[in-house]
This record gives C-alpha cells, structure tokens and sequence, in this order.
C-alpha cells in the first residue's frame, strides 16, 4: 500500500519530527565524574554531604530501576558502612579536650574509646562521604558505556583504551554471572537440604567461596576466549583508527567549562574568600553561600546532561524504522 | 595459480606436549571452495582451524613444523595485518567475540584495527548489516539479541572487512532451524559471489554436505581423508555410517553406490519420486515385537492424543503461569499452561529466545512466579506470587554444563555427589562409574579440560546419580557429535524417570519423545503427539520427514521408513 492510500492519521504520525536525546560527549561524562569526586571530597559541612548523598542516591535508584542491574550489594555495603562509621566516630574523637559523650575507660594496652561530638559529626561524614563516592561511581559505571571511555584517553593509549572498555564490559557481565551461580547454588541446596541447623553458617559461608571461584574460572576463561578473538580479528597489529567520533558540541563545552568553574569556585570558596567577600555578610556565611551555589550548579549541569539534551528533528534510525 | 590454503607437512604440537596434537601431510584447497571439516568431539578441529585463523602458535604458544601459506604467503612469517585482511573468523559461541556492546562497533572492530578510514568502515557496515537483514539492529546493544541475530552479528563481523578466508567454529550449533538455515545460505552467497573460501566444522553434517566442496575427516588429530563430499559418504559408510547426513545414511539400499547417495532432501525426494515402493507380506512378518512398538509410536496416531491428564496424577500442572526473571520487567513466560506426567519424554522446541530455557528455569525454581497456578506430586511447596516455583526430586542441567563442573578433577566431582548424599564412595564403585562414562582414563583430569562430549557425558552421569523423578535438560545435544548423541540417546531411553528436554535436534524429538511442546513468546501454543504435528510442521520436521513428504507421511526415521517397506533402486524403475 503507498503513502497516498494510508489514513490521514497515519500520515501525520510519519510526518511529525521524531525526537531523539542526544548523548552528552564522553568528555562530559569524565569531567562530571572528577567535578563529583572533587565536591565529595571537598565538603566539610554535614548538611551538603547530606544533600549530595540524597542526590546520589536518587540517581543511582533512578538508574537502577532503568536498567534493573545493581553492581552493589546491599546486604554487604551497609554492614561495611556501620563498621567504617564506627571506626571513623572513634578514630576522629577530636582534641583531648573536646567535651565526651561516652568513654570506655582504660582497656587492654592503654587503649581508650571516646566518643565525642567531634568524633560523631566526623565518623557520620565520612561514612555518608564513602556511602555516595560508591552510589555515584556505580551509576556513572552503569552510565558510561564501555566506548566512551575510548574517547577519555588519547590515542596512543589504544590498549589501554580497549582493556578499560572491556572491563566495563565485563562487569555487568560478571554480575549477571554471579547471579546465575548463586542461583544454580541455590538450587542444589534445595536438592540436598542440610539437616544441621549448626551446619548452616559454615555451608553459606563454603557457598561464598564455591560462588567466587567458580566466577573467577569462569571470568578467566571467558578472558582468555575474548583475547584469542581479539587477536584473530586483528588488535594491536598496528595503526588503528575509530569507527565512532563523537562530536564536541557547543553545549558539551558549556558543560565542561561550567564544571571547571564549579571546582575552582568551590575549590577558592575552601580556601579564602576574604578578597571577593562583599562588607554586608559575614565570611562564614559568604562561603557556605558558595559552596551552595557550586553544589546547585553542579546539579544543574548533571540533570542536563542526563535529560536536557532533547533535540527535536534529528533522523533517529531506531525510531523512524526500515521503511520509513 | 596458488591455493587458498597450502598446507605441507604440519606438525602441531601444543606447549609441554609431546605427542603432536595435530598432524596434516598434504592438503591444497582451491578459491572460492567450501571445506567441511568433520571428526569426532576432540578429534582436532577446533586445533586445525585456530592454527588457520593464527591464533595457533601466535597465541597459545607451541610448536609448528611444516608449512602453511594461504594465497602463497606462509603462515608462519605473514605480517598479521595481511594475515587479518586475508582471514574472518566467526567463533562457536558469538558472545565470546564480543568486544563492544553495539552491533555497528562490534561490526567495525576488524575494520578499526586494520586503521580503515572512517567513511570506508561506515559504508561498509552499512552493507553487510544491510545484507545480513539486521540493519535495524545497528545501534542496538549486543545483549539484547538473540542467539540467532548475534550469530548473524558476528558472520557480519567477521565479512566486513571482505576477507578471502572465511573460518567457522560450528557456527550453527547455538541456533533454531530456520537461523541455521538462512546462515548457512548467506555463506553460500559469500562463497558463490565473491569467491569467498570457506573452512567450516559443524556436527550437524545434513546440513552441510550440499554446500561442501570438499570433506575432509579428522580422528584423533590426524587427516586420515580428504576428498569430495559424495566420496566422503564411501568413506563413513565403511567406518562411522552415523556421522553420514541423514539422507546418505541409506541402511535400507546399502549396496548402492555411495556416489548416488542423496546429500540434500531434494536429492532424496528427486530419489524417493524416482524410486521404487517394495512393501512385501514376507517383510512385515520380519518386524520384531520392538520394532512393532515403534510402528505403533509412528503409525497409530489415533490412540496417543492430547487428552488432559488427570492432574492427580501429573506430576506438575501448571495452569496460565505468567514468570519473570527476578531483575527483569518482562514476562517471559505468558499464560503458560504444562502438564508433566510420570515417565513421560517431552521435547521442548520452538525458535531462539521462545522461552524454552526459560521453561526449564521455571521449573528448576530459578524464576519468580507472577500468577497462575500448580499442581502436582512434586510441588514442595504452595506457588505464590512473587514467589519461585520449589519442586523436589528434580535435577537440571543447564545449556553449558561445563559451567557447573567446578572440582579439581572428575574423580572429585563423583566424590562431591556423594558427600552431599553422605555416603560412601568406594574404589570399586567409583571405578565402575567412569568405566560407564568411558572416563577411567580421565579420572584425575578437571572437567574444564575434557571435550564437550565428555563433559556432557560426566554431567549427565552426575546428574542421574541423584535419582530424580523429573530430569530437565536444556540442548544437550548442541554441539555433540554422533557418538556422544547415540550415547545420550541410549541413557535417555534406559532412564525411568520423567524428561522434559528443550532441544532443537528435531531427529532426537521424532525418535525418542512422546510428547512435543511448541513454545513461542513464553506459551505454549502446540501439546502434542510429536509425529503427527511434525507431519505437518514445514520446518520444524525431522530429514526425513521433509524428505518423504507427500510421498508417505508417516516416516521420520530411517528405521520407520524400514518398517514401512521403504526401498531405494540404483535407477529408476
């Protein structure tokens, strides 16, 4: 059937603009990734670590609800949390002076326990600082694209180049193994259920070791077959050159700049502000005023580079389809 | 003129080996000519073509002695960017080949590493996606593609860059019938159109024999023959009539000419319309009580139909069950409805990604249940919603039973199985075992090592040590050669129990299933008696049966072709 025989609602369907969203350069995505490194790294104030944690943790849900694949553990990552929190709360209890909440008195070795309000705003930083350092890397591992990080490093770096890629590639992999091995593990413990409740803890603890190394053969072996193909297909025989080039646009390098002014304002804002304070506020104020003003814009430059790049009238081949 | 590919004299041998793995004293193949590669599970193929496709000695190491060129360049000092330019390589398992996560770059990773200018690579993926029929797939991720289109992907993958050479490791072994099909004919158009030379092993050979030139037969890292396929079949016919192509395996005409055996189920209808029907009352007296049991399974339709069992009895009954991965959105069972019955032999077929494997997860309890319901003598526990499905006395075994074969040696495997049942394992015991599974000589190897026969005969063995009332078993016939597949046929028929079995071997189905399930998107859409459907089905039916369609419907084996009287003249009569 032609064009001129189809329904007057088809042919307004086939004749609206299809709308594609365009992928932010790689170099945006490696920019965000140190721009958010920095600020985790950088904060000092309780209630920006908070927010920053909050988001992070918004994104990585976001993402995983988008892709159903998780590369942590939350049955581990909070049980690692509590034990790091504890640590820190200790370890950073502050002058000798600082007022104690609680004290162990004098064990074993001359050790004492103190807690302290210091300690407890410190240990709670740091805890909720490695909590979104981990919740944003494995978004931005479940973002990135293994072909973007071809794009980071610079072309004489080409095995680098491939062997980080097909790291990115695997790992997803790799979980997804580890998922069917559980699974498969699962499945023979209900074939030989153990009649010892006592046995239980030491048969899931062998279960771990039996998973791992049987993901570990697997990931080698898998390895092994990728790097004969790899080698029969031609890598690393000489100069090579790139299928895909993405191009620079003019709002990937608005990003990238916005971003680089976000860490120097924010990196000045830690420093000294005294220069550029204006008289009517007080330092203290001008710098949380600062890094607010750093974190909001560093937002802004995430969520646009995630969704803002909707660009009408693009040909999107997936869209439009063969026939089209 | 020089040949395609020249091999004087090779001498393989693998690193801190002694014996040669590999031997080949002379062997000239021209352009442009399809080479199928036959031979037993661990008879060398694999070793023949990674010495061809370079990875051999260039990547395991070893030692090469004699001579190999292709187009009159020697292997042995080519500069490897010729070397890739003269070569594609698709591998037995696509995903194992697999660099990028989308098929355009995936498509182009030859290309980039032979520096191929950016235009030149984007025309040309274009083309061959274009001429595969997967252009729509270009910026697909690899990972959502089915076995069919992602072996398609790497035949793409492995042309783009238009090599002179084209080298496939089984390259159908992982696809339904219609992909192996259409896979195959596209290597026919390479080979005819642009001259392309094809090295190929397969263990399905009724497929490959029309399009071979040339056979050549390995055993035991030896070229013991090489020759034209319809002399191949003179050459089988005296030492291994199984691993002939079903058409040319002929037992009822043997004193006719191997050169006249049919290789294609055109060249056996061509016979069969020029043939001769001999159907005597002297014959049928010779049908032994076996054979009749199997005439009746071939011809009595009218007493094995789809009747409901009754659900007191079955084993599992499961009524408009919709499953679901635990981290995916999809369904990927819809409104299933199965019944399982005690000592039943169902076959599972349908295409790649139907939902078969999917099936077997289900009952295997590795999927989360979303609604529907179960009965049934082996339900452990009631079905709930968001739930998995526990059955008991069960055993699976997956697509790769390798990947579940994780001790140190083979003996240790046995010993594993009875530790679990907490019982003791003697010598004697464990001696008799491996003789059983022809692995005494194996017993301190690990199970990563051994062919894939082996390892499909160790899972089996450990499997049915367990004793289970209903046996699920995901392709395992996929990629076994004749003997293993004999083997496996026998164990499956002496086994008691119940099977429910997703395979694509449409031969095993007829010969061996009493029950055949039709799966497409996750239903079930056919439960029924295997031979009638498959009487009807176009594709989906056995050699034979394509073969003597609308001549006599009712045969699907050699030996139900025997039984009906069925004879071959030299001429026609």
């Amino acid at each position: 059937m032609g064009l001129s025989q189809m329904e007057s609602c088809h042919r307004s369907r086939m004749n609206q603009r299809p709308i594609i969203i365009r992928q932010p350069h790689p170099y945006v995505y490696l920019c965000l990734a140190i721009a958010w490194l920095f600020l985790i790294f950088s904060i000092t104030s309780l209630w920006q670590m908070i927010f920053l944690w909050g988001v992070s943790g918004c994104l990585f849900f976001l993402q995983q609800s988008r892709t159903r694949r998780s590369l942590l553990s939350w049955r581990y990552l909070w049980i690692l949390a509590i034990v790091y929190a504890i640590v820190q709360i200790f370890a950073d209890a502050g002058t000798p002076f600082a007022p104690l909440i609680w004290t162990s008195g004098r064990l074993w070795g001359g050790w004492e326990l103190r807690l302290t309000p210091e300690g407890l705003y410190a240990g709670i930083l740091q805890t909720l600082r490695y909590l979104t350092a981990l919740l944003s890397m494995t978004t931005l591992a479940l973002v990135v694209k293994p072909e973007d990080i071809q794009h980071w490093l610079p072309h004489s770096w080409a095995r680098l180049r491939i062997l980080l890629s097909l790291l990115f590639n695997m790992l997803p992999m790799v979980m997804d193994e580890y998922q069917q091995i559980r699974e498969w593990l699962s499945f023979q413990d209900r074939l030989f259920p153990s009649k010892q409740r006592q046995n239980a803890f030491l048969a899931a603890v062998l279960k771990v070791g039996v998973a791992l190394r049987m993901l570990l053969s697997r990931a080698l072996e898998r390895s092994w077959k990728l790097s004969e193909t790899m080698m029969v297909r031609g890598y690393g025989i000489g100069q090579s050159s790139r299928y895909l080039r993405m191009r620079f646009h003019k709002s990937d390098g608005l990003r990238v700049s916005l971003l680089i002014a976000i860490m120097l304002v924010y990196g000045y804002a830690l420093l000294n502000l005294s220069i550029i304070k204006p008289d009517w506020i007080s330092l203290n104020s001008f710098k949380r005023f600062c890094e607010w003003t750093s974190l909001l814009m560093f937002l802004f430059t995430l969520f646009s580079s995630f969704w803002g790049d909707v660009r009408k009238g693009r040909l999107d081949i997936q869209k439009r389809g063969n026939g089209d | 003129m020089s040949f395609a590919i020249d091999i004087g004299q090779l001498l393989y041998t693998y690193p801190n080996q002694l014996q040669p793995a590999l031997s080949i004293e002379n062997w000239q193949v021209e352009a442009g000519e399809w080479v199928y590669i036959q031979g037993k599970n661990g008879s060398g193929k694999s070793t023949f073509l990674k010495i061809l496709s370079g990875a051999l000695p260039r990547f395991y190491g070893g030692e090469v002695v004699g001579t190999v060129s292709f187009f009159g360049h020697s292997l042995i000092g080519i500069d490897p960017i010729e070397h890739t330019r003269l070569v594609g390589y698709v591998h037995q398992q696509p995903e194992a080949q697999s660099v990028y996560q989308h098929v355009a770059q995936e498509v182009a990773f030859t290309m980039e590493n032979l520096g191929f200018h950016p235009s030149q690579m984007h025309w040309r993926v274009t083309e061959v996606l274009e001429m595969m029929g997967i252009l729509h797939l270009r910026d697909k991720p690899l990972a959502e593609l089915s076995g069919g289109m992602r072996q398609r992907v790497a035949l793409a993958a492995a042309i783009a860059h238009h090599p002179k050479i084209l080298l496939l490791d089984e390259p159908t072994s992982q696809v339904d019938p219609a992909a192996a099909q259409s896979i195959l004919q596209m290597i026919h158009q390479f080979q005819l159109e642009w001259g392309m030379t094809v090295v190929m092993t397969e263990h399905q050979s009724q497929s490959i024999y029309p399009y071979a030139g040339q056979v050549v037969i390995l055993e035991q890292g030896s070229m013991v023959w090489h020759g034209a396929a319809c002399e191949a079949v003179a050459w089988w016919r005296q030492h291994n009539p199984i691993f002939l192509p079903i058409t040319a395996q002929y037992p009822l005409c043997s004193e006719t000419s191997p050169l006249e055996a049919p290789l294609s189920v055109q060249d056996m209808r061509q016979k069969l319309l020029h043939g001769m029907r001999q159907k005597t009352a002297g014959d049928s007296a010779k049908i032994s009580s076996e054979d009749k049991q199997i005439d009746k399974r071939c011809i009595d339709f009218s007493k094995q139909g789809t009747a409901k069992v009754d659900p007191v009895q079955g084993l599992v009954e499961l009524q408009n069950v919709n499953a679901y991965y635990p981290l995916a959105e999809k369904l990927v069972l819809q409104e299933l409805s199965l019944s399982l019955k005690e000592q039943s032999k169902i076959c599972l077929i349908g295409p790649n990604g139907s939902g078969k494997s999917s099936i077997l997860r289900l009952l295997a309890g590795m999927l989360f249940v979303h609604s529907g319901k179960a009965k049934g003598s082996l339900l452990a526990t009631h079905m709930r919603k968001g739930k998995r499905m526990i059955l008991k006395d069960i055993a699976y075994l997956p697509q790769n039973p390798a990947q579940w074969l994780f001790e140190e040696s083979v003996e240790e495997e046995f010993r594993r199985v009875f530790r679990r049942f907490n019982q003791p394992l003697t010598e004697e015991r464990l001696v008799q075992m491996l003789k059983q599974v022809h692995l005494l000589a194996e017993r301190h190897r690990s199970p990563q090592d051994l062919s894939g026969g082996e390892q499909l005969r160790l899972s089996i063995s450990l499997t049915l040590l367990l004793k289970p009332r209903l046996l699920l078993l995901d392709e395992p016939t996929r990629g076994l050669d004749a003997d293993t597949r004999i083997w496996l046929l026998d164990e499956l028929t002496r086994w008691d129990g119940t099977v429910c079995m997703a395979t694509h071997d449409l031969e095993l189905v007829a010969e061996w299933a009493d029950e055949v399930v039709f799966i497409d998107s996750g239903q079930a859409v056919v439960v029924d008696n295997p031979r009638r459907w498959m009487s009807q089905a176009m594709l989906y039916a056995p050699v034979l049966a394509r073969a003597f369609r609308g001549v006599d419907d009712e045969v699907f084996t050699w030996k139900d072709a025997g039984l009906r009287g069925w004879t071959l003249c030299k001429s026609p009569c």
